[in-house]
């Protein structure tokens, strides 16, 4: 049974590199590019992990993350910042909200590292 | 090999049949030999015992005929007469058995003659008309005593066959001594021979079973060779998918670190140009084009004093307006709030304060960046 991983971004060559480095890797990918196809996704499927983007085109990633984890507690979650860092993120990140964030400019490898650090291998 | 082999058991097989074909044809030569053998000897004692039989009757003639002279009992007439006639059949049987024998044949025809003539006097002395005529027949037939010359003639014949019954007997001896031989000879030659293919059969089996076993262990590596080479470009294929992959996020990067500073250096409301060494404008933000009226096509690639000119100096009136820049730039030092005029979209001049920035590469100059503040 493959793990199950939620991406959530609005720029879908983010979501479909993401997923397909991911599928490779032996998870299973749900890819969605707004709050609200997010919230139906976990509806459909408790995911293990949720990688987000931090800058969503209707709404404010880290909102979503606290609208989320609001029912799912004990899932992890990974923030992918822009160029524009957020301190708020650093805050969130102290107060458990968000397990870790990372520069979308950081190589996959370390994408991938930090994913087996909070699941698992595939 | 395995052609090679297979003939070499044929060949075997084909000298083991050819062998027996002929020990078997030699023992229905040596039977069919027998069978005329046996019929030459029952023909040969059937002659001896007609040859005895002519002996037997005329001693049993003779002496019933002089028996019949001395008593003329009729008893001995007709004893003669039945002996005269057994005389006569051994006779022709004698004869027609020998009649193939020329040499036989002439001997027993002389014994005839003189066995029938003997018997013609015995036949006189039964037909007399009284003892005296039966005595005188017998006396005028004085070689009637000559019994012996028939025989010796008779014997003579007998021991003939009984001589050539026993070099048959040797002849035949010979022959089964040869024929004993010949199938011993061929039963041993044919289990040589089956020994030699069971000894190349079972050498042709052990190749059979080692080559295969080779076959087996050559396959084996194959697969393993396959296998591993396999797991090699399944490995491959998926480091290059990854590379790949890795290759496409990195160039996303990029993509956004470019747009998030092209974004930042758009969003300064100040003028920035960016300026190579020789003072040509290479790049510039909105606000340029929002304050000069020009389009970016008709300032980059163009020297900077077509923007911008040092403020006392009218713009482009002189062979080189931005000296001072230059020479800071040649130099690699800053300049900081320099008055300068810039053309409006009028043609208006607009005062401003020029700062220079020099940008290194690896502690190169290699050009500068020259912000313009409006001071009105």
């Amino acid at each position: 049974m493959k793990k199950p991983i939620l991406i959530i971004d609005d720029e879908e060559s983010i979501r479909s590199i993401l997923a397909e480095y991911l599928s490779e890797q032996g998870y299973r990918v749900a890819s969605v590019a707004t709050p609200s196809e997010a919230r139906k996704a976990v509806k459909t499927e408790v995911p293990l992990l949720i990688i987000t983007d931090l800058q969503l085109e209707d709404s404010d990633g880290l909102d979503l993350v606290a609208q989320l984890k609001a029912d799912l507690k004990a899932v992890p979650v990974i923030l992918l910042t822009g160029v524009l860092f957020d301190a708020r993120v650093a805050e969130n990140l102290e107060s458990r909200s968000i397990s870790s964030y990372l520069s979308k400019t950081a190589p996959l490898s370390r994408v991938l590292a930090e994913v087996r650090r909070l699941i698992g291998p595939a | 090999m395995r052609d090679r082999a297979i003939r070499r058991v044929l060949l075997f097989f084909v000298a083991i049949g050819a062998i027996l074909a002929a020990v078997a044809l030699a023992s229905l030569w040596n039977i069919d030999r027998e069978g005329e053998s046996s019929d030459w000897v029952n023909h040969t004692h059937a002659v001896i015992l007609e040859l005895k039989g002519v002996m037997g009757a005329l001693d049993a003639a003779d002496g019933e005929a002089a028996s019949y002279a001395v008593a003329a009992d009729p008893r001995f007439r007709a004893a003669c007469r039945g002996s005269l006639s057994d005389l006569g059949e051994h006779l022709a049987l004698a004869a027609a058995l020998t009649r193939n024998e020329p040499s036989q044949h002439s001997q027993v025809l002389r014994l005839q003659s003189l066995a029938e003539a003997r018997a013609d006097v015995d036949r006189d002395i039964l037909r007399a008309a009284d003892r005296d005529a039966a005595a005188a027949i017998i006396r005028a037939n004085a070689e009637r005593g000559s019994t012996a010359g028939i025989r010796s003639l008779a014997d003579a014949l007998v021991g003939q066959e009984i001589a050539l019954l026993e070099a048959r007997d040797r002849a035949s001896f010979v022959q089964e001594r040869r024929v004993r031989l010949t199938v011993w000879a061929g039963a041993a030659i044919d289990m040589a021979l089956l020994l030699g293919v069971a000894r190349l059969i079972a050498a042709y089996a052990r190749t059979r079973r080692a080559a295969a076993r080779a076959l087996e262990e050559a396959n084996a590596v194959l697969e393993t060779r396959v296998r591993e080479r396999t797991a090699d470009l399944a490995a491959a294929n998926r480091r290059l998918t990854e590379d790949n992959i890795e290759r496409k996020w990195a160039n996303l990067a990029l993509q956004h670190q470019l747009h998030y500073n092209e974004l930042i250096v758009n969003s300064i409301a100040d003028l920035v140009l960016v300026v190579t060494k020789a003072m040509n404008v290479s790049r510039i933000n909105p606000a340029v084009v929002r304050l000069v009226g020009r389009e970016a096509e008709e300032i980059i690639n163009k020297p900077l004093s077509g923007v911008v000119a040092i403020d006392g100096d009218p713009v482009g009136a002189n062979a080189d307006p931005l000296g001072p820049l230059s020479r800071a730039l040649a130099e690699g030092h800053e300049l900081r709030d320099t008055p300068v005029l810039v053309g409006d979209r009028g043609g208006r001049p607009v005062r401003a304060l020029l700062s220079l920035y020099p940008v290194r590469d690896q502690d190169k100059v290699v050009g500068g960046v020259v912000i313009l503040r409006v001071v009105q």
